[in-house]
């Protein structure tokens, strides 16, 4: 008799029990028209659900209109938003997921293009197609790089604007019925923004030392746990760094995800990079399988916060040898679940976990387990 | 090899930019009135951006009594049409597939629970109605059927003809009308269920002879220039009953009547099939059918591996394939054919940065 694959074992966090360790990584569709929730987000986030990930986590939402990234952002900055975000939420629920939200602010890198425009900054020709641009704000007026708006320098004001937004938008998403909620403080977004020297440049209590620079985000997870349902966790994606000289380092992700833990924070989502040029986080990279993963590892190790590992996690194989040695308590699926939305079944399917088709729904089930049966019956594999 | 799958295929006035289909596959997921639910909208609309070029409905019942179950999708009223319509609507982006609908009657094999409910026979008074048949003569181990007289013809008749005009107002590119698996025309068409001995029985003239009139008000309703297909079961599987012969017959009698396309399935008539199921075995009757009556066909059956599915092509053995079970275990097959197979196709926005084959697709 085989043990259940590490994929198939069962996590809980706070108060939430997910039913397996793969998540669907957050990832922006780009196709809402003034943050609103449409059929298309329906049917991709409910046919993931149903694709047996253990949590679907809806793609960076905004907390402000100016905080998109690009104008085909979803967005959670007013009431009006909730009543399409609660369809997401229950048909992710009813397809047997856990559902999951990433709130964000785009800080300097908002209004931008979607990224088949190319994830530039938008061009003469993208607002003549009647893609908005408006001046991003950021907490230095330093651009992301040549050609790219020169963001607002935030006041102390709009700091404390920007906290409320995200409050009023976490309160929004709990109405909404999300089981937890993520904090994007990744890649080069405006969180992250005032965490790396390559873009903070403040001389005031959010610039300067580290601990100036985390204070902002730290306030902001602050603030969200003790808003949020006691049993409700609360998650952060980090960058764990920047990859260029002088910037983000790994060193600085551990101090942070202990200051994290100790306001409450339950799991550090561990992807990288973000203020190179070129991607909307750090495609220029030569990247491999799992490249990602020793930050998983070390945070988990020396913060002692559970963690996601996240980025170019491919097969079935690969997720189970991440969890079987240790290195993160969940792995999220990112471009893999899109071209597969059933890769979780399709893992289960692979490592012998799942060959009557017990996980699958009903109308697809049934008719699989039959075909399933004649494909082996002639010796060949499903 | 030569790649014929990704190739496009013009089909009356439908331009398809590739030869998969999606095979109609029952979802038993309406409630018990029929309409379409958010189960279908889903389903169908994730199978519509998915690259295959035509996705096909399930049987959908143009009378209440021509359901396989309680909770089979149906077309027999006016308020089907905004939830069909809602499907196409979605289907009809940009990269997405063109939609065509499957019109059903179940006829001796209706009134059963869905099969995962153990696909019983239900009764009336029980969950079922009473069932129709060619003849007064029941699938083994069923209810006997009623035999329609010459008005209970009639009045089915004009329901398929309705039920084709509200698949119009809701949108569909193309209509295949479900001639196979033992169902209504089906049992017409088979010695084994229709042992009338009127007009509509008898030598293989009249028992085609109902098929073909429907066929014939089908086509003289629809478009012209609008794809109208026909499903058959190619064989019994059965000594004395029907056979790919009777099928070459059968094609050419249905494109003489303007059919655009056979699509070949088998079996379901009789409980003493002996099929040998494997890897392409229904695309013998698709090569018999296209060679010998003319006519475009759809093969379908086993034929999830792309390499396989392409050479079935390559041979001219069918001019379309369809996946019916490989799109439910894999609802992306065909981005995942079109990368084994190292193809050309189109790809929504939203997805083409999600696998490097697909990064450098036309979009």
């Amino acid at each position: 008799m085989s043990t259940t694959p590490r994929i198939f074992t069962p996590f809980t966090l706070r108060g939430l029990d997910l039913k397996n360790r793969i998540v669907m990584s957050p990832m922006a569709m780009y196709i809402s028209d003034e943050g609103e929730v449409n059929d298309f987000h329906r049917l991709h986030y409910h046919k993931i659900a149903m694709g047996g990930a253990a949590l679907v986590m809806v793609e960076q939402t905004a907390v402000h209109r100016e905080g998109r990234i690009t104008n085909g952002c979803l967005g959670l900055w007013h009431d009006g938003q909730l009543a399409g975000m609660k369809t997401l939420v229950d048909g992710i629920k009813q397809n047997g997921a856990r559902a999951g939200i990433q709130i964000s602010h785009g800080g300097r890198k908002s209004s931008a293009q979607r990224a088949w425009q190319g994830n530039g900054p938008l061009t003469e020709e993208d607002i003549a197609n009647g893609e908005e641009l408006w001046q991003p704000e950021g907490p230095s007026d330093f651009p992301f790089a040549e050609g790219w708006p020169t963001p607002r320098q935030m006041s102390l004001e709009d700091i404390a604007r920007l906290r409320r937004q995200f409050s009023d938008t976490a309160r929004r998403a709990i109405e909404a019925g999300f089981d937890l909620i993520e904090i994007h403080m990744a890649h080069g977004y405006l969180l992250q923004s005032f965490l790396t020297p390559l873009a903070n440049r403040r001389t005031d209590r959010y610039g300067g030392t580290l601990e100036n620079r985390m204070r902002l985000p730290l306030e902001i997870a602050e603030d969200l746990r003790a808003l949020m349902p006691k049993d409700m966790p609360l998650l952060a994606r980090l960058s764990c760094t920047d990859w260029i000289e002088g910037g983000w380092t790994m060193e600085d992700s551990v101090v942070l995800a202990r200051e994290l833990k100790a306001r409450g924070l339950d799991l550090v989502d561990c992807s990288s990079g973000g203020n190179l040029v070129r991607g909307a986080t750090n495609s220029s990279l030569a990247r491999g399988p799992g490249y990602q993963v020793p930050f998983a590892d070390r945070i988990r190790r020396e913060a002692e916060i559970p963690t996601m590992a996240v980025g170019m996690i491919h097969t079935g194989a690969q997720a189970e040898a991440v969890l079987a040695e240790g290195k993160a308590d969940l792995v999220a699926i990112g471009r893999r679940i899109l071209y597969d939305p059933f890769w979780t079944l399709h893992a289960a399917q692979e490592l012998g976990h799942d060959p009557d088709f017990g996980h699958w729904p009903q109308p697809y089930g049934w008719w699989l387990e039959k075909w399933a049966r004649s494909i082996r019956a002639e010796g060949n594999t499903v | 090899m030569t790649d014929r799958l990704f190739d496009p295929l013009t089909l009356g006035a439908l331009e398809l930019p590739n030869r998969i289909v999606v095979s109609p596959m029952a979802q038993y997921s309406s409630e018990d009135d029929g309409k379409a639910t958010d189960w279908h909208l889903m389903h169908y609309g994730n199978l519509a951006v998915s690259g295959a070029a035509l996705v096909i409905l399930e049987a959908t019942a143009v009378l209440p009594e021509g359901r396989v179950s309680p909770r089979c999708l149906g077309i027999w009223d006016d308020t089907h049409v905004e939830g069909l319509k809602r499907i196409v609507d979605f289907a009809h982006r940009p990269n997405g597939a063109k939609m065509g609908i499957q019109l059903a009657h179940a006829g001796r094999k209706a009134s059963v629970a869905p099969p995962w409910q153990g696909g019983d026979a239900l009764l009336p008074g029980g969950g079922g109605w009473d069932i129709w048949g060619a003849s007064d003569y029941p699938y083994p181990g069923r209810v006997t059927p009623i035999m329609p007289g010459e008005e209970e013809l009639e009045t089915i008749a004009k329901a398929y003809v309705d039920a084709l005009r509200r698949a119009e107002q809701a949108g569909f590119d193309l209509i295949e009308l479900h001639c196979a698996h033992g169902y209504f025309l089906n049992s017409f068409l088979s010695p084994l269920s229709n042992t009338r001995n009127d007009a509509w029985g008898g030598g293989l003239e009249g028992r085609m002879r109902y098929p073909l009139e429907i066929f014939r008000r089908l086509r003289a309703a629809w478009p012209q220039d609008r794809v109208l297909g026909v499903r058959i079961s190619g064989t019994d599987w059965v000594e004395g009953g029907w056979t790919v012969e009777d099928s070459v017959v059968f094609a050419r009698a249905l494109k003489a009547e303007g059919c655009d396309y056979v699509a070949l399935s088998s079996g379901g008539s009789s409980p003493d099939q002996k099929i040998s199921v494997g890897p392409g075995y229904q695309v013998p009757l698709s090569a018999q059918v296209r060679r010998e009556a003319g006519i475009a066909t759809i093969a379908v059956g086993m034929l999830s591996d792309p390499k396989l599915a392409n050479e079935v092509l390559v041979r001219g053995e069918a001019d379309l394939i369809a996946i019916g079970r490989g799109m439910l275990f894999n609802p992306r097959w065909a981005w995942h054919a079109c990368q084994t197979l190292e193809g050309t196709m189109r790809v929504p926005d939203q997805y083409f940065r999600c696998h490097p084959s697909m990064r450098n697709l036309p979009r």
